[in-house]
């Protein structure tokens, strides 16, 4: 793609000795320690990108790809979609090339321009506590005004004098994307399925909580603890699933998603046949696994550009919209 | 995608299994779809080659093939 295959080549061989330029080494370095070592991000980190040369825009777009395909690892290893043969990686190298990875949708499929929230209908955080919220580590993610859905939320949120839930910032900060991703979420999580929506949050909790990312698992653990009626249950699998009070399909469905999330590379045919034999379906597995990955990409994109935790009280107001109003604000 | 499994398959040409997990469920993967392809090839200070750069980059040291 670069029209340089030896170049390409000595990337992936090893960047720190790679024809590119020092920017680009500096770029590769960061994102070596998105790709697995989200959690200790700090702004040391994105300040020494940014010296190198990268806008906070480029390091939101380089964030955003190694995250996303943090998610598409996932779903390829743990579903067991093949090594192809050399041929198949040209023709759908040249695929990607020429024709990018969507067709237009079906006009009933296209939700592109979703309606701007009602002003009335969002519950704010609450403000009685003074809580001065650390800066986003890309600070032009965070004061750019941004455009949408979420932009307006952001809106009305300072208008109320409340705190501002820092993720609103990445969606905001490129809606044409984003808007897409919501919708995406919006069907994996609440959309049809065998697993309940509050599995699902369970599952997203627990992989997040896996991935150190407090911010995604806090939010989550809290709407699975509405969904399912027990925020306990809850707080026990996060623990350790394997002394909570889960089914043994649970557990078995756990101990899959565990995998998927550390070593999704070591994944083979026999992991899926066990838990398939636990009573899960192929469409059951599918979805878990999708939920998973599809949290593996937050986690990262959330560590890395500088979503901080927030007081327990947000999250539950968090947990609480996720709950009731789902991913999708309308 | 049916269609275009079958013409690919008609043609020689090997179905890359990643595409059933798109045709699985597409009421939820065509956002998926639309959501990488603006990411990446959609308006961004790095070109699209650098950001195939990138998700090549990850996928090897995550050790998968695609």
């Amino acid at each position: 793609m670069l029209g340089h295959t030896a170049k390409v080549q000595a990337v992936l061989k090893d960047y720190r000795t790679a024809p590119i330029t020092e920017a680009e080494k500096a770029l590769f370095q960061f994102l070596e320690k998105v790709n697995r070592q989200s959690h200790q991000i700090s702004q040391v980190d994105v300040d020494q990108a940014r010296r190198a040369g990268w806008t906070d825009e480029a390091l939101y777009d380089a964030i955003g790809v190694c995250a996303q395909f943090n998610y598409y690892n996932r779903w390829i290893d743990a579903s067991g979609v093949q090594d192809m043969p050399a041929i198949g990686y040209q023709m759908s190298g040249h695929r990607l090339a020429t024709e990018g990875y969507a067709r237009p949708l079906a006009p009933e499929n296209d939700h592109s321009h979703p309606h701007a929230p009602g002003a009335d209908r969002y519950e704010l955080p609450p403000t009685e506590r003074k809580v001065t919220m650390e800066p986003m580590f890309l600070r032009d993610v965070e004061e750019r005004e941004g455009g949408g859905q979420y932009a307006e939320l952001i809106r009305q949120t300072r208008a109320a004098g409340a705190p501002v839930s820092q993720i609103f910032h990445l969606f905001a900060f490129k809606p044409a994307m984003t808007d897409h991703l919501s919708y995406f979420t919006q069907e994996l999580m609440r959309g049809a399925s065998p697993l309940s929506p509050g599995l699902r949050e369970l599952i997203a909790a627990f992989t997040s909580h896996q991935n150190q990312c407090l911010y995604c698992a806090n939010s989550h653990a809290a709407a699975a603890g509405r969904l399912l009626g027990s925020r306990a249950l809850v707080q026990a699998v996060l623990d350790n699933y394997r002394a909570s009070a889960l089914s043994p399909a649970e557990k078995a469905l756990f101990g899959f998603i565990e995998r998927v999330t550390f070593r999704s590379w070591e994944i083979r045919r026999g992991d899926v046949d066990q838990v398939r034999q636990a009573g899960w379906s192929d469409e059951a597995l599918y979805d878990a696994l999708t939920v998973c990955a599809l949290f593996s990409f937050y986690n990262r994109w959330v560590h890395a550009a500088g979503v901080h935790v927030m007081p327990p009280e947000w999250h539950e107001v968090s947990g609480k919209r996720l709950a009731e109003r789902g991913y999708v604000l309308r | 995608m049916g269609p275009q499994f079958a013409a690919m398959e008609a043609a020689g040409v090997p179905v890359p299994q990643i595409l059933y997990l798109f045709a699985f469920k597409p009421r939820a993967t065509d956002h998926l779809s639309r959501y990488t392809q603006e990411l990446m090839r959609g308006p961004s200070p790095l070109a699209p080659g650098m950001r195939e750069l990138i998700a090549a980059f990850t996928s090897k040291r995550n050790q998968c093939p695609f």
